[in-house]
């Protein structure tokens, strides 16, 4: 059976767009103008992903109120953002509600289906039985990458990372001391944003990583260059 | 020059008024002086007349033939004198004028006066009165020791004695001991009391003095009278063996003659040939009484004085005490002439006329004199017309007062308002938030509607500079909407099945769009940056550390293009409190910003120096120059003024507003000007060290 997802998106020839890209990849794709519509779809039934708007119509901020009731509903539902937003502000705020991931309109397609790719697997993986395949798994000291599940671990505690901080966090941690540039960790991460972005990013990793070790420093900024995994001292 | 300053020149013009009210009061005067000169030369011109007509002509004194303008003056006295030898009786005799010759130690002072009366004679038993005028002398002579006239000598006289000279007689004054005189004079071989001549000799402390009345018909009008010490040696105005100088007296026939022209403020005398006062008639003493309202307050008189009296006068000579007249205008009248002349008096001004009395035979027999003062000089000063002066010149120091007063509020109101212009921008010269501006003024006139338009025009200009620095980021958020329809559309695109030719169209239309995409990024990072300052956090770093960092990452980047260079104090740690991620970004614009205008092969100073308040970053480049209006508008929104190498990337101008938005952060101020030698461009940010809180070198460096 395939994956249902649902586009919540007032702008009707972006929606066209997006529900034709994911249906020519085997999903079944309903496409909701308005929160009312897309709030009474959900009650009938959940789909598999939810993709946002965060300005809905007439409702300048419906795509936040509508993430904070199907969170409400169905507390596993992979839900992104999708918005024509940059500002760090609603970016931070949709996360806060609980969304998976925060886009802005201009992402390619290809970029936006690895991301639902890899949101499908995390899901998969939380309702399936642990899987033995460990090649796609990353260990460096207290760290814990599992690209298949889409999770990560820091000192054995979950972090709660979105798909493209996972990506980040990955691309860092991979070659440890190597310095990654914004375009590598954009590339890695599957998205194209601005340097801007990509700091806030960081800081936001750093956060997450703190929030369980406080002396947490192997993230490091190589000004001007980047950033690098800093293995943490033994 | 100030506006205080024009309005005050301006005001200068109304002392035109007071300036013609002078001039013409100016004229005025001059007119109405000659109108009383020209009325007083008519008078003496007719006294003159009068004097020389044959009933007249006999009042003449005999001309007699000296051509000496010299000579003794016996000036009239009315009351009645004593023969004593006291000078009590003497009036204004120690004002009076007096002789005198000799040195301190040996000195002789006198005076002469004629005392007009009537002497009685008897004849045929009948007691006749008649005028008979008398000559009182009264002579003071310091002398420490004293002789007196021995009468066993011989000769005229011996001991102290006076001579006196008439026109024939020379006469001896002795006595041998103090009391009455004894005058003697030769006559032939013998010795001859003359009694007509009486005096009293009377010792004093300093010497002696002696009073002396003779009749004047003894003198025939001539006299001198010489102090002879017991020794012999004399004291004298003029010599004794000569003949003796002119008596000169005013004479009673025509002090007669003069009395029916006699008038009220107008003194009339009559001078001889040689200038010799031979009558004078006084106005009448109780005019002066009468007139005194008409005297001047001692002000006006001053004013007349400094104001009108453009030319300085010659004092007036008060000849009727000296009995001699050398006046300019006597001496042309006395050459047939008649004149006038003006002069100084106490206090007041003066004018003389002088007019020529022709005898029978055509020969000049002397002149007449009016004197008379300047009675133009009360009714100007009186007149409404000094008032009018006064006021006009009250009124003109009135209105200049006003108008410098009036040109300083107005001075003061127009500097307010260009303070206003000049606080209303910012360092960085946009315009400041409206609580920051002065608030309109609320007058009615046009300065307030100024003031009132400038206050909107500050607001609007606010408004607009607002809009501007979000217009960037509105287009950006506008724009990306319809750009991801076109990106969607063209990703599917790609999905179909294309040939060859459909798909590099559609790759070409995927590249544009990627393009527009990182421009509409760019576009928005200035609110992006905002969002991040938002919630940034100031922490301990190290500036010299990120320095280096960022000069080696950067020399790395853009190897091929330029050189960059850091210059640092190798040996210094330099802690700053600060964010260190902004700060990367901001020097990341300034370098991108100097890398665009910086030609191939040219060179990139990245430095830092410390001042004691301070820290100076600086970012050199080669390059070409800024223009300097638009150095402070550099750092607005959308303002790109250098022209640009040609480079693939857009330069929006947004790279130093970012870096201006970081600056104010950090409160720092940023500038960007031309290089000493014009050969490039420098950015320099100014990081005040008020923020920095001292931290200590961490064991490793953790901190990067």
């Amino acid at each position: 059976m395939p994956r249902h997802i649902v586009i919540v998106e007032d702008e009707v020839a972006i929606a066209a767009n997006y529900q034709e890209a994911l249906q020519r990849q085997g999903f079944q794709v309903s496409h909701y103008i308005d929160r009312p519509s897309a709030l009474q779809a959900f009650n009938e039934a959940l789909p598999d992903l939810a993709i946002i708007d965060v300005g809905l119509g007439e409702e300048i901020e419906g795509g936040f109120d509508l993430c904070r009731q199907l969170r409400a509903q169905a507390p596993q539902l992979p839900i992104i953002f999708l918005t024509a937003r940059d500002s760090e502000l609603d970016m931070i705020s949709g996360l806060r509600l609980g969304a998976d991931d925060y886009l802005t309109k201009d992402i390619s397609q290809a970029h936006m289906l690895a991301r639902i790719v890899a949101l499908f697997r995390r899901m998969e993986a939380l309702q399936g039985p642990e899987q033995e395949a460990e090649e796609n798994c990353l260990q460096r000291g207290p760290l814990d990458i599992n690209l298949d599940r889409m999770h990560a671990r820091w000192q054995n505690h979950l972090l709660d990372l979105t798909v493209t901080e996972l990506w980040i966090v990955h691309a860092l941690a991979k070659h440890p001391g190597h310095v990654k540039n914004r375009q590598q960790l954009m590339d890695a991460a599957n998205v194209v944003l601005d340097d801007n972005t990509i700091t806030s990013h960081i800081k936001r990793i750093r956060k997450k990583f703190q929030q369980i070790d406080p002396e947490f420093r192997c993230i490091a900024t190589a000004y001007g260059m980047g950033y690098r995994w800093q293995e943490a001292a033994e | 020059m100030k506006l205080s300053r024009q309005l005050l020149l301006l005001s200068l013009l109304t002392l035109m008024i007071p300036w013609a009210g002078y001039q013409h009061l100016q004229e005025m005067d001059q007119l109405l002086r000659d109108g009383q000169s020209r009325a007083l030369l008519a008078q003496a011109r007719a006294v003159a007349t009068a004097l020389s007509n044959e009933e007249h002509l006999s009042v003449w004194p005999e001309p007699k033939a000296s051509n000496r303008q010299s000579g003794f003056f016996a000036p009239l006295q009315q009351g009645q004198l004593v023969l004593d030898g006291y000078d009590g009786d003497w009036p204004a005799w120690r004002h009076g004028p007096f002789y005198q010759a000799g040195q301190d130690d040996y000195h002789a002072r006198w005076r002469l006066m004629i005392q007009r009366a009537e002497a009685e004679t008897f004849a045929n038993r009948k007691r006749l009165r008649s005028p008979h005028d008398r000559l009182f002398v009264f002579v003071e002579v310091t002398k420490s020791e004293l002789s007196y006239y021995h009468p066993g000598k011989h000769g005229l006289a011996n001991g102290d004695h006076l001579l006196l000279q008439s026109a024939s007689q020379t006469y001896a004054l002795s006595t041998s001991s103090p009391g009455k005189i004894i005058a003697r004079y030769r006559s032939g071989e013998h010795i001859l009391v003359e009694h007509r001549l009486q005096g009293w000799w009377r010792e004093t402390s300093k010497g002696y003095q002696v009073e002396l009345q003779l009749p004047l018909d003894l003198l025939d009008d001539r006299f001198n009278l010489t102090v002879v010490s017991d020794q012999g040696e004399q004291l004298g105005l003029w010599d004794s063996e000569q003949q003796a100088p002119r008596l000169v007296y005013q004479q009673e026939s025509l002090d007669n003659a003069l009395k029916p022209f006699r008038q009220d403020g107008i003194r009339l005398s009559v001078s001889g040939r040689q200038g010799e006062l031979l009558a004078d008639q006084a106005p009448t003493m109780l005019n002066h009484y009468l007139d005194a309202p008409k005297r001047l307050h001692p002000i006006k008189a001053w004013i007349y004085q400094r104001l009108l009296q453009s030319q300085q006068l010659e004092r007036l000579q008060d000849w009727q005490r000296s009995g001699w007249y050398f006046g300019n205008e006597l001496q042309s009248a006395l050459t047939g002439q008649a004149d006038h002349r003006w002069y100084q008096g106490d206090g007041q001004l003066k004018v003389r006329a002088s007019a020529p009395v022709i005898g029978p035979s055509g020969a000049i027999q002397g002149a007449v004199i009016a004197e008379q003062s300047n009675d133009t000089q009360a009714s100007l000063m009186n007149s409404a017309l000094l008032n009018l002066l006064l006021y006009s010149s009250l009124g003109s120091f009135v209105l200049g007062a006003a108008l410098l007063a009036y040109a300083s509020w107005l001075g003061w109101r127009i500097t307010k308002l260009s303070q206003a212009a000049e606080q209303a921008l910012d360092e960085y010269g946009r315009p400041k938030p409206e609580h920051y501006l002065q608030p309109p003024s609320e007058a009615k006139d046009e300065l307030g509607d100024l003031s009132r338009h400038h206050h909107t025009l500050l607001r609007r200009l606010r408004a607009y500079s607002d809009y501007l620095s979000s217009l960037s980021s509105k287009l950006s958020h506008e724009l990306r909407t319809p750009l991801a329809v076109v990106k969607t559309s063209l990703d599917n695109l790609q999905q179909c099945d294309l040939n060859e030719e459909q798909s590099s169209y559609n790759s070409r239309a995927l590249q544009g769009s990627e393009r527009l995409s990182a421009i509409l990024n760019a576009m928005g990072a200035a609110s992006q940056v905002e969002a991040a300052i938002q919630s940034a956090e100031k922490e301990p770093f190290h500036l010299d550390q990120l320095l280096r960092d960022l000069a080696l990452a950067y020399r790395d980047t853009f190897a091929e293009h330029c050189r960059i260079e850091l210059e640092l104090d190798e040996n210094r740690n330099i802690p700053y409190q600060g964010a260190p991620e902004l700060l990367a970004q901001a020097l990341d614009k300034l370098i991108e910003n100097a890398v665009d205008f910086c030609p191939q092969g040219g060179r990139i100073t990245l430095s830092l120096s410390e001042s004691p308040s301070a820290y100076r970053l600086e970012v050199e480049n080669d390059g070409p120059l800024l223009p300097d209006l638009l150095s402070e508008q550099l750092f607005e929104s959308l303002v790109s003024v250098r022209e640009k190498t040609d480079r693939e990337r857009p330069h929006l101008g947004l790279g130093l507003r970012i870096v201006q938005l970081i600056a104010e952060f950090h409160q720092a101020k940023v500038h960007a000007k031309n290089r000493a030698d014009l050969g490039g461009v420098r950015f320099t940010m100014v990081l005040p060290k008020g923020l920095r809180r001292d931290i200590a070198t961490p064991p490793n460096d953790d901190l990067r």
